[in-house]
Parts: C-alpha cells; structure tokens; sequence
C-alpha cells in the first residue's frame, strides 16, 4: 500500500514534535511505501536538517509555509488572465466571508463556503497558476475587506484597518501556499493509495485537495490541537485582534473540514478527543491511539522492578521518591520540594532525587536554579555523625551524569515516581516510569487520569500535603507499591508499546484502503457498459510483492538526507 | 484514588483575624449562636431564597450597614455585559459573602434550574459548616484579591458540594464566587481575547483543566470560557498606529552619497570637455544604482534610453546627412546630460519620501479606498517634486553651459522617475514594458533618420519619453494607491 504521510513542521525534519513518533511508525511499517509531503513551519525547522529516512520512504516533498511567497521562478511566467483573475475573486470572496462569518451565516453554511472556496481557490492554483501573486493582490485585499463591512459581521473585524487587512492576507497567503504545490498530479498524490496527516489543520490541507481532485482517503492523527496552539501562537505573537479573529477562524473552519472528509480520526488522547469534537468531528470516525513509546529502552528497568516484585519487598533503607522530566513552571517542583518536607517530617531518611533532561534552555534553567535555591533553604545538608561530610536529602542530577547515564536508570532509582506538574499534556514521563515498573504518585492533571488508569495513585494538583500523604502510603507499604508498578507496567505494555501504536495503524490502514478504495479507472466505459476486473482486490496488496530496493527509486528535489 | 486532605489541626491558621463585629459577619453566623433580631430574617432569607436574584426587599431587615458593603461590593464587580451583549444577568445584592447563591444567579442564561436546586443545597450545607466554625471571634476575612493559585482560586474546592475534597476546618479564602478568581488571574487574556476559543486555549495553557472547570459547575473549559468571556468586558481596542519608531522619510546619507556619483562624474567630466567618456562613466555607474532598483530588465532599457539622450541626436543629425558623428563631441548636450544625472539625487529622496509617507497612511486608514485617496496626493507631490527639482537642475545648466533643448532630458528624467516609483513598490514589470516601448519607439527614429523625415533627435526624444512618461503615470496613479504596494518596507 503507498501511504501519504502529510505532515506539518515535524518528521522528516529532525526538530519539530512528533518527529520520532513518525519515524517509528514508517520503520514500523516497512512493508509499506511511503511518500512524504512535508510542510515547514519555519526556517529554524529546517536548518536543525532531517532525520535518516528508512529505505521505505519513496520520496519526500517539502513547501515552505513561510517566508517572503514563492518568487517568479516558482510560478508560471505568466500571471493568471482575466477568467483566472475572475474566479480567483469569487471564490477568494467565498472563503473570506466564510471567516468573517455573520449572524447572516450558520455554522453549516460557513463550513459549506468555507470549502467552496478552499477548493475553488486550488482549481484556480491548478488551472490558472500565479495563486501566490492573486493572495498578496488588491484583488485579495478588497475582498477581505468587503467580507469584513458585510452586514451582520461583529465589530471586531468590522473595524479592521488597512494595516491588519495587509497581515491577515499575508498571513492566509502562507496558509495557502500548499494549494499551489504542484502535488496533486496522478503521480504525486493521486498515486497514494490513501494520505495520512500525522497532525490535524495545515497538514491535513493537502490531503483535503488529494480528497477532492484524486479521491484519495484521509486519515488525520493528532496529538496536540494544532487549532490550540495556533490560537496560543496568534496571541503569542501579538497579532491584531481582527487579524486573529480571521486567522483563528481560518484554522478553526480548516480543522472541521478536515474531519468532515477524513474517513478516520484518530485523537491521541481524550483531551484531544474534545477539542475535535468541539471542532465538529463525528464520534463514529473516530478512534482513539495513543502515541507509541519505545519501551526496549525500559526492559532492563522493569524486568528488575518485576525480580524485586517477586522477591518478598521490604521497606527501604532510605525510601528515595524520584522526580524525571524537564524543568518547566508547569512541572510544579515546588510542590514536590514542599510535599517532600511534608514526608520527611513523618520519614526522617527520606531522599528526594530529581533528575531533569540535558539541554535545557535558558527558561527552565531558570526555574531550575530557582528550585535549587528553595531545596537548599528548606533543606540543608545532613551528615550521619559529626565527622562525617554532610549531604543533602533533594539532589538535582542531570540525565547522563555517573547517578543516571540514562532514563531508565533515573526511574529505577526511585521507589516511588511522583509527577507534581500542575497542567500536563500527554504525561510521557508517566508513561515511562510505568514501563520501568514503578509505584506512581501523580497529580490529577492532563490525560494523566487517562494514562494511570487504576495502577498509581492520583492526587489533586497544587496540593502539597495531599502528595506527600500519597507518597508516604507508598513508602510504607512496599507490598502495596510493588503491586501497583507492576500492574502499572502491564497496562503500559498493553497500551502505549510502539508496537501497539502500529499495529492499531496498520489495521487502519487496511481498512480504510478495503473501504475507500481509489479509483483510478473508470468502472464504466465511454458506452456505459461495465468494464470487469478493471480494480481486482488484488491491485492493492497489502504487502510489498517485490523486495524493496536499497536506494529510493524516486529522488526528491533536494533528496532524502542520507 | 484521591489522598484524603488536610486534618484540621493542618488547618492554616495565617490569616489574620480581623476583630469581632465588622460588617457582615451576621451573615456567617451559624444557628448555634443567637443571631441578633435584625439580622435573623436576612439569614433565613438567603437560605431559603437559594440562587433567587431578587434580593433587595430582603436585605431591607439588615439594616444599612450591610446594605453598604453589598453596595461596595457590588461597584467592584466588571460589567458583565460582552460585546456581543450576552450579559449574565447578577444578582448584586448578594455582595461577597453569600458563597453559593451568587453562582446561581452568575451562571449566565444557559444555566438549568436543576443546577440551580443543586446550589442551593450546596449553600445550605456551605453555611452550616460555616457556622459551626466560626465560634466566636472568627469573621471570615473577605478575600478581595485573587487567590493564591492564578488560575483557580482556593475558594474553588469549596464549592464542589459534595464535600469529598472540603476540608471542614477550613475557612475558604478569596472571593464567594470563585469564577472571579478566574477573571481576575487571566484579566488580561481574557480581556485581550477575541472569542471563546482563544480564551479556552488560553486557561487550559494555564493549567485550567476540566476538573477545575467540573469545580466551577461546567461542564469542560470551554463553558467556563464562555461565561468568563461574557462576563469580562473585551479591552479597550487601541488602534494600531504603527510601528514606534517612525521611518526618517528622507533616505539615509550613504544612499544620498550613491546617488550623487554619476551626477558629479558627469558635471567634472563635463566641466573638462571630456564628456563622452565621462557620460560613458556615469551611465555605467547610474545602471549599477538602477540595478539596485528595478531589478530587472528595466535597468537596460534605462541604460539605452540614457545612451539615447546623450548621442541621440546627432547620431539622427548624421543619420540623415546633416553632419558627422563624434561621440567625443556632444555639443550642449553635455551639461543637460550632467543635470540628469545629478537628479538622481532628488529622485532618491523623492521615492523615499513617497513610500515612507505612503506606508504611515496604512494605520489610520478605515478602509483601502480611504488609503487610496490619501496617497493620491502624495504621488502627485513626489512627481512635482522630482519634475521641479529637475527643471531647475537643467535651467541651472543651460545657464552655465549654454542654450540647450531641455524638454526631451526632463521627460526622459520624469519617464525614468515614473518607471522607479513602480519598480520599487513591487511593478518591475509594468516599469520595465514602459521603458522598453519608449527604446522601440526611439530605435525607430533612428531606423526611419534615413529617410529625413524632418524630425530631430532632440525633438523624437521628448515626444516619446513625455508620451511614455504620461502611460507610466497614469499606470503610477493607477496601481500605487493600492494598499498591496506598500506591503513590507521597500527597498530602496
């Protein structure tokens, strides 16, 4: 099967998120082709380089979706001519009214114009050319600004000025670059046997288009609302209001189409289940897989938590509660420092262990140091007698130092893992101390209910004694703990192994490929009369006939990094 | 799995008490303390009255002191009316203390009155428990700030009414209606915000989860940002006006100094009879400045159309058999020549000053065509500008070099000028097709000089720069006022 793996300002390049859950899942699927169409978010994306490609990736196609638009070089010499022009402003008219919206307007009428002009923008990219030159154009610019003064439109934008006319079409024009990506011939996407956009909004964009213009099914997977965070960027990055209320319409309106037409939604959590849900997804398309974790790095960790499990488990010399993650506000160390005074009060040998990533930036270093500075203040170093050098209870240790060279070794260090943070997306971290088999104390915040199931404790967040009071049950009732991590590991094994993340793609795959088959030949001829065995089942066979060649028989412009 | 919460004598004991007997602590007392006569129907009243709004009649047995506190309450309360005009209707009489009643009448319209039964249990329950707490001296300090926690304010738990996570020690904190917590530890977001998406996106980056918003009786985040987004009044919108640092609107001395070269090569080769070859220089020096500009084909064309100006005429005089052709020879035509070149000068300034004031009308403009009509007039200043400073220049030079036709070098120089306007705000290509049918047009008088047709060089020449000089323009007035011009700051 030849799958399109749409993405967005991650895999192939190596900076960007969901870069390694991709690459897992292609190297997971090797009897599969796959054809990536990249977009870039920025130029940072790109100068970090790409990731190697496996063997299986046939070609790779980048757009930039930023920067200055795409020169003359690009487009055709010619620019569009008056049919093109005409058309370019009425469906350009379409999509703005669509995001100024009105109370003239339902919400399904401005889906329905909203894909009206999406599409009849790219049937101009595709016939006219020169799209790029339109979207920058007066053209553009006037009917933005009619749609704004329209009857019924909220003042907000009613008031918009020239200034915010001119970034809001900039803007949208970069949004729009994919439509004129040449991709949408027979031999680029109308030769996929189905698009996968491995992140919901502009990633999905070219998958509508290969929907619309070759028939090929859709699955959108995402593990963070791309909508979220491109209204957390429009705000971050200071845009007018009117402009953000255009722009975040825009991602709004394209994050429902795109799964209005895709024949699988897969959420990667229930949080972000919602968010789509909010966004118009049908519960019947959807199904939830959590993001695979490469559990192999975990084995050693958790087959010996399972070897202390079987062996009668005492309680420790020193219970030691450990901290792994990256230094962030949002992680709430502060907490943990206070909760874990809390535990010493009650378990005077106590230690607490936090161990945080290499490479951290300026930000959490901060926040690190700030932490240092309170664990030094409420608790300073202890010696066993008087000759003997003192130590303190809380150590800071960096992963990759002699105390913990890898992850694995900073989870089994801890007798019990707690996770204070105080908001949390998909907790990994959680993830992981449940691979290495170990008692979890964490706070009730993100999908962590969801991850935990029954298997750690869950305490409310912001709630210091409550966590010390969850850790001490743990340290003192070893039997009790070792019974959670081990069944903290088994649900881990059974849920979030990359292994199971595959698998529920591949199925997937299948299914959506048996169901939504492409047509690429008519089943009728010019007289009307059927033409058999024109798309035997055979066609598409769900594994590769021929070996697969070592060099990939496509080069992309620029070619795979190697 | 929720690890039970503080005992009481965890109970955080740091508020400082305020004395006995301030205002409005008839309110809290329980039905173990007798109440005085006045203030018994108004405690009756609320726990009975449950999320009713109506609360003026009842609070009339209170007496005025408490009627005052509701009052300042009250005025400290942000109008909950949004832009779009959905206000929650409030009870304000309820000032800060009453804990439940208020977020039943808060709730905003959606609200059910099964939710509402549900409060006033709550507040039933919230009440007792206050009252069997506060023995004696204890008010319940009134918490006019935020919470301690920036998005959920510790009034929070209090009121999840089912008194699983309620510690029965703890006096609560913070404001009755702990969805004000919210407001004000996101005032400005929310303020800032533009719909309730964004707000929703805002607090859940905060930490706001669906559990606190489950604490705030709603059902997700997105119904929490929807009351906070009816209920915070958006921000003043100040209208943009542009960058800080206003663009100097004369070109910086560098780009003055480059600009000047070819026009001072040409007046020192000029000023010592070696014109041709120094028109030779400053013709290549000007094409490497236009280079800069046009970027493109017009360069050439310019260049051509320059190598016109200077031998045009006398290689047409030759053409038809009038004379001989000395390229080191030009006449008169070298010191109009070097005022052309020398107008390069105003031309650099007049193009910066027309994008850098062009570019400032985009802020205050309400609307494109409103832009348009402001630029109108500017365009039509940089080009009397330019066309004046270039009159006087070559009047200049026919004062000190002699009489010398000057209408075919100041429409060449106005054509060249028109043309740069369009290059630079983003019409190479309309610049350079103008230029190029001027160099056809010219090439053709020199193809048909022959034929002695009657027409001079000097005449041909400002026949067609001056009609191809007026296409541009009309072109100019045409495209420049457009807002699409004036994308990004211009190059110069």
């Amino acid at each position: 099967v030849r799958i399109a793996l749409l993405t967005e300002g991650g895999y192939p390049y190596a900076r960007g998120e969901g870069g390694a859950w991709c690459d897992r899942l292609v190297r997971g699927l090797g009897h599969h082709d796959f054809d990536v169409y990249a977009l870039s978010r920025s130029s940072r994306t790109e100068a970090a380089g790409r990731v190697q490609l496996p063997p299986q990736v046939r070609r790779v196609r980048t757009e930039r979706m930023w920067g200055a638009p795409p020169g003359p070089a690009r487009t055709p010499s010619r620019a569009p001519g008056r049919t093109g022009r005409a058309a370019f402003r009425r469906h350009y008219a379409d999509l703005a009214a669509a995001l100024a919206g009105g109370t003239a307007q339902g919400a399904a009428d401005r889906a329905e114009r909203f894909a009206a002009g999406l599409y009849g923008l790219a049937e101009v990219a595709a016939e006219h050319g020169g799209l790029a030159g339109l979207l920058c154009g007066e053209d553009a610019l006037a009917a933005l600004e009619s749609a704004c003064r329209a009857a019924g439109v909220r003042p907000l934008l009613g008031d918009i000025v020239v200034t915010e006319l001119l970034t809001a079409a900039a803007l949208l024009e970069q949004q729009l670059r994919p439509l004129s990506a040449p991709w949408y011939g027979p031999d680029e996407l109308g030769a996929a046997d189905l698009c996968h956009a491995v992140s919901g909004g502009p990633a999905a964009l070219p998958g509508l288009l290969a929907k619309r213009f070759c028939g090929t099914p859709l699955i959108v997977t995402e593990y963070t609302v791309r909508v979220r965070e491109a209204l957390l960027a429009h705000r971050a990055a200071g845009l007018a209001p009117a402009v953000r209320a255009l722009l975040g319409e825009y991602h709004r309106l394209l994050a429902a189409e795109g799964y209005r037409q895709a024949v699988l939604v897969t959420p990667g959590s229930t949080h972000v289940r919602r968010w789509q849900e909010r966004c118009g997804a049908g519960r019947e398309r959807m199904r939830t897989v959590y993001p695979g974790i490469d559990a192999s790095r975990f084995a050693r960790a958790g087959e010996a938590a399972e070897a202390e499990a079987a062996a009668a488990p005492a309680t420790p010399a020193d219970p030691t509660l450990a901290w792994v993650g990256r230094p962030d506000p949002a992680k709430d160390l502060i907490a943990l420092l206070h909760a874990f005074r809390a535990i010493r009060r009650e378990e005077p040998r106590a230690r607490l262990r936090i161990f945080h990533l290499r490479g951290a930036d300026q930000w959490s270093a901060s926040y690190l140091w700030h932490c240092r500075g309170l664990a030094a203040q409420l608790f300073p170093d202890e010696a066993a007698g008087p000759h003997a050098v003192g130590e303190s209870p809380v150590s800071f240790e960096e992963i990759g130092s002699p105390g913990a060279p890898e992850p694995a070794d900073a989870y089994a260090a801890g007798d019990v893992v707690v996770l204070s943070s105080s908001a949390e997306g998909f907790p990994l971290s959680l993830v992981e101390a449940m691979f290495c088999g170990r008692p979890t104390v964490s706070t009730d915040v993100g999908a962590v209910r969801e991850v935990i199931g029954g298997t750690g404790l869950v305490v409310p967040p912001r709630n210091p004694k409550a966590l010390a009071e969850a850790a001490l049950e743990l340290l003192r009732g070893p039997e009790r703990a070792a019974r959670l991590g081990a069944a903290a590991r088994e649900r881990a094994l059974a849920l979030f192994t990359t292994a199971r993340c595959v698998d529920a793609f591949r199925e997937s795959y299948l299914a959506v490929v048996a169901q939504h088959p492409v047509r690429r030949e008519p089943l009728w001829d010019a007289a009307g009369d059927p033409r058999p065995f024109t798309a035997p089942a055979e066609s598409v066979s769900p594994t590769r006939l021929a070996p697969t060649p070592r060099v990939p028989a496509t080069a992309a412009p620029g070619g795979p990094h190697r | 799995m929720s690890a039970a919460d503080s005992t009481p004598e965890h109970t955080p004991e740091r508020t400082p008490l305020p004395p006995a007997g301030i205002a409005g602590e008839s309110i809290w007392r329980g039905p173990d303390r007798p109440a005085s006569p006045d203030q018994a129907p108004s405690r009756a009243a609320d726990s009975a009255g449950g999320g009713s709004a109506g609360g003026g009649q009842r609070r009339d047995g209170a007496g005025p002191r408490l009627l005052g506190v509701a009052g300042g309450r009250r005025a400290e309360l942000p109008s909950g009316a949004g832009p779009d005009g959905n206000a929650s209707p409030r009870g304000g009489a309820f000032g800060g203390r009453t804990p439940d009643p208020v977020r039943g009448v808060l709730a905003g319209p959606e609200r059910g009155l099964r939710e509402r039964a549900a409060l006033s249990g709550s507040s039933g329950y919230a009440q007792g428990e206050d009252g069997q707490r506060l023995s004696g001296e204890a008010a319940p300090p009134v918490g006019d700030g935020p919470g301690r926690s920036p998005h959920v304010g510790p009034g929070g738990p209090s009121r999840g009414g089912g008194g699983a996570g309620v510690n029965p020690g703890v006096r609560r904190r913070g404001p009755a209606d702990p969805v004000r917590s919210v407001m004000h530890g996101h005032r400005e977001m929310i303020a800032g915000a533009v719909d309730v998406w964004e707000i929703a996106a805002g607090l859940e980056a905060r930490g706001v989860t669906d559990a606190d918003a489950r604490r705030l009786r709603h059902r997700d985040v997105f119904g929490l940002a929807e009351e906070v987004y009816a209920r915070v009044p958006r921000a003043v919108r100040v209208a943009d006006r542009g960058s800080g640092n206003r663009e100097r609107p004369w070109p910086s001395a560098a780009t003055g100094g480059l600009n000047l070269l070819p026009g001072l090569v040409c007046t020192l080769t000029a000023a010592v009879h070696l014109a041709a070859p120094g028109a030779l220089l400053a013709v290549a020096a000007g094409w490497a400045i236009l280079r800069r500009t046009a970027r493109g084909a017009g360069a050439v064309w310019a260049g051509a159309l320059l190598g016109f100006a200077l031998c045009g005429p006398q290689a047409v005089a030759a053409l038809a058999g009038h004379g001989s052709f000395n390229a080191f020879h030009l006449g008169r035509g070298g010191a109009t020549f070097a005022a052309l070149t020398l107008s390069l000068v105003p031309a650099a300034y007049a193009t910066q000053w027309f994008a850098v004031r062009a570019r400032a009308q985009l802020a205050p403009s309400h609307g494109l065509a409103e832009f348009a009509d402001a630029v109108r007039p500017r365009l039509a200043a940089a080009l009397a500008g330019y066309g004046l400073a270039l009159f006087l220049l070559l009047t200049a030079a026919t004062g000190v070099g002699g009489p010398a036709p000057i209408a075919g070098p100041a429409t060449l120089g106005l054509l060249l000028f028109t043309a740069r306007l369009l290059a630079v705000h983003g019409r190479p290509r309309l610049a350079a097709a103008g230029l190029a049918a001027a160099c056809a047009a010219e090439a053709l008088v020199l193809a048909a000089a022959p034929l002695r047709l009657g027409l001079g060089g000097a005449t041909a020449e400002a026949l067609i720069c001056g009609a191809a000089a007026l296409a541009l323009a009309v072109h100019a007035f045409r495209v420049l006022p457009r807002a699409s011009a004036h994308r990004g700051p211009t190059r110069l």
